[in-house]
């Protein structure tokens, strides 16, 4: 036979019905019709406060039940509490199971955390700026004094408006390790951030955004920043091997031809050479001008399709002698590249447009290769390659900068100087 | 397993475990004392107060492996709430408790009891706040600390237990707390020790069956 799941009672002050989900747990319930705080410890149900403050709504309503954890859940009871020094305000739910006991949701600015209380016996907390918790180390974020502001529900403890709490946090993103002191006792509550949506999704409720970065939110990238400089560095690596592979290219057609003086207008042409696949293709003309300048319109033709690919080199040198000082300008060399030239057969067209060129004509070598490493490529590849990587760093390091704001213990690499004193 | 008649109602009343010395008619709620060789009628139980115990008389479970299964509780109540303590019969005959506190379960049985010193101290510390809390303790080999130290009463009992638990029944209870979820509870009745040493754990890892079960739940 299943048993009741809720207890009632009547409110001592009201008459109203007061239930109670957690009975043989709970010893301390508000009464929602009239909010006088009861003790709930044994059937004498004894008023503990009176209260003339409307119930308020809260984001999650008492009784309302969801899955978190793959474990269903029912909210019992809600506190407000503030920070005496800072005046922040935050929301603690307490979640029943009647299997599973009690569990914690905490909201502070938008940003969720889900809370048990934990039995260990851990010396130094609250004292240590370390604490190492299942071999984690938790470190030391704030340190402060809490004020309970309201109340609405039932507690498995002695709650009322103005408790104080000391209350240390310490973080190891996504975790938070609490530890409270009150004069009976030291609670130590181990919390996991947990997405407004999850919770949202959960309850079947909206939550209002979340702002800022919370003291243990989990960073963006925070288990992959790892990896992705790992592949980072494999990848530079790995366009460093192609591009040393690649070296000096292969040679593909080498030709020489004569330009006798009376061949100006005449157009030259190489033999047919073959590229097995696409790739990039580099001609490079000498011509021996001296004191003169030579223009070459070159035409990689694909003998299939005809394609055209052209471009225009031009050579000059010049060179003389003023007062006793040698000079020289220009050059006898000129290469030009082409990229990205699909497989098939071609012939290079070479139209010369000579300057002077004496009686005897001139000589223009031009040799042609394909895939040459091109470093410009390797820095455009390495620039996209880093891009993300150092995004992400950067990233990461102003959200940490974010996350240790508000505490007195920022680490000094992200305490930005602006202290206080 | 021993089994007797209600000396109230004649009902047969079941000693599943031989460590069991006390017994509540689950008929007719008389409260009835083993002898030797014969039972007697203490008194009436009252009923117990309702709460949401996932645990009923019956409930079976593991605990490190061995198997064991509920066969009384006592009820313990003190200032700020109250908890149960459930008597287990285990395969190998040990003294094991189910302590049921604040959704927290822990398993211990019975060890050697500390000095007397322990109880002066412990008394002591109900009168005022003093070194007693947070205090370490070596007991059954382990070194723990003490967490709270209480004055309880019992509030009701019921099936079968290895000690008389009538309504009222004062004691002193500590709790102590190790480094890795170990626990034990040291119990302090007129003047007699008793202490208790196991561990936290979790509802799952139990494996019970036989449970209560809750409309909605």
């Amino acid at each position: 036979m299943a048993g009741k799941s809720v207890k009632s009672f009547s409110c001592p002050a009201c008459g109203g019905i007061v239930e109670i989900r957690a009975a043989g747990h709970t010893i301390s319930a508000v009464c929602a019709h009239c909010s006088t705080l009861i003790d709930t410890a044994n059937d004498n149900f004894k008023i503990i406060k009176k209260d003339h403050e409307a119930s308020r709504i809260t984001d999650i309503p008492i009784g309302a039940k969801g899955v978190l954890d793959s474990i269903k859940w029912e909210v019992i009871g809600y506190v407000e509490k503030k920070d005496k020094s800072s005046m922040s305000y935050w929301d603690e739910y307490l979640l029943f199971n009647p299997y599973f006991g009690f569990r914690f949701l905490v909201q502070a600015d938008g940003h969720w955390n889900f809370a048990s209380v934990i039995k260990r016996h851990l010396p130094q907390a609250g004292v240590a700026s370390e604490i190492a918790l299942s071999g984690e180390s938790y470190s030391v974020y704030c340190r402060g004094l809490s004020t309970v502001e309201y109340v609405k529900g039932e507690f498995y403890w002695r709650v009322r408006k103005g408790d104080e709490d000391k209350y240390v946090d310490y973080i190891a993103p996504p975790k938070m390790l609490t530890v409270e002191k009150n004069r009976q006792e030291v609670t130590e509550t181990l919390a996991e951030y947990i997405e407004p949506e999850v919770v949202e999704k959960a309850f079947g409720i909206e939550l209002p955004t979340k702002t800022g970065v919370a003291p243990n939110q989990p960073a963006p990238f925070h288990d992959k920043l790892g990896s992705i400089w790992k592949i980072t560095i494999l990848s530079i690596f790995v366009g460093l091997v192609i591009q040393w592979n690649m070296g000096s290219g292969t040679m593909v057609n080498s030709t020489h031809i004569h330009i006798a003086h009376t061949e100006r207008d005449k157009t030259f042409s190489t033999p047919v050479f073959n590229l097995p696949n696409s790739s990039n293709l580099f001609a490079r003309s000498m011509v021996p001008v001296s004191n003169d300048w030579m223009e070459l319109d070159l035409s990689l033709v694909n003998e299939e399709t005809n394609k055209a690919y052209g471009t225009r080199q031009v050579i000059e040198y010049y060179s003389g002698n003023d007062e006793g000082e040698y000079w020289s300008e220009g050059g006898q060399v000129e290469e030009s590249s082409f990229s990205a030239v699909p497989a098939g057969n071609y012939r290079m067209l070479i139209d010369p447009s000579p300057g002077k060129m004496g009686d005897n004509g001139m000589d223009v070598s031009l040799e042609i290769k394909r895939n040459v490493a091109v470093w410009s490529n390797f820095w455009i590849i390495f620039f996209f390659i880093i891009v993300f990587p150092l995004y992400a760093f950067l990233y990461r390091w102003y959200f940490e900068n974010k996350r240790w704001e508000n505490s007195d213990y920022a680490p000094a690499i992200y305490s930005s100087g602006e202290s206080d004193d | 397993m021993k089994k007797f008649n209600c000396p109230s109602c004649g009902a047969e009343v079941v000693f599943n475990s031989s460590h069991s010395v006390y017994a509540v008619c689950k008929y007719c709620s008389s409260m009835i004392v083993r002898h030797d060789v014969d039972v007697e009628a203490i008194g009436t139980m009252a009923t117990l107060p309702e709460d949401m115990s996932p645990f009923q008389i019956g409930t079976e479970g593991y605990y490190q492996g061995a198997h064991f299964s509920l066969v009384g509780r006592m009820k313990m109540g003190w200032d700020d709430g109250s908890w149960n303590e459930w008597f287990m019969a285990t395969d190998d005959g040990r003294k094991g408790w189910l302590a049921e506190a604040q959704g927290f379960y822990s398993i211990c049985f019975e060890v050697d009891a500390p000095p007397p010193d322990f109880a002066v101290k412990a008394i002591q510390s109900q009168k005022k706040d003093n070194q007693f809390i947070g205090s370490s303790v070596v007991l059954d080999n382990q070194k723990l600390n003490v967490v709270d130290s209480k004055k309880a009463s019992c509030i009701g009992s019921e099936g079968e237990l290895p000690l008389a638990a009538p309504q009222g029944r004062l004691v002193v209870s500590v709790d102590l707390l190790g480094a890795n979820g170990e626990f034990a509870s040291v119990e302090i009745e007129t003047g007699k020790l008793r202490a208790y040493s196991g561990h936290y754990v979790d509802w799952k890892e139990m494996r019970c069956s036989n449970i209560r079960t809750f409309d909605g739940w």
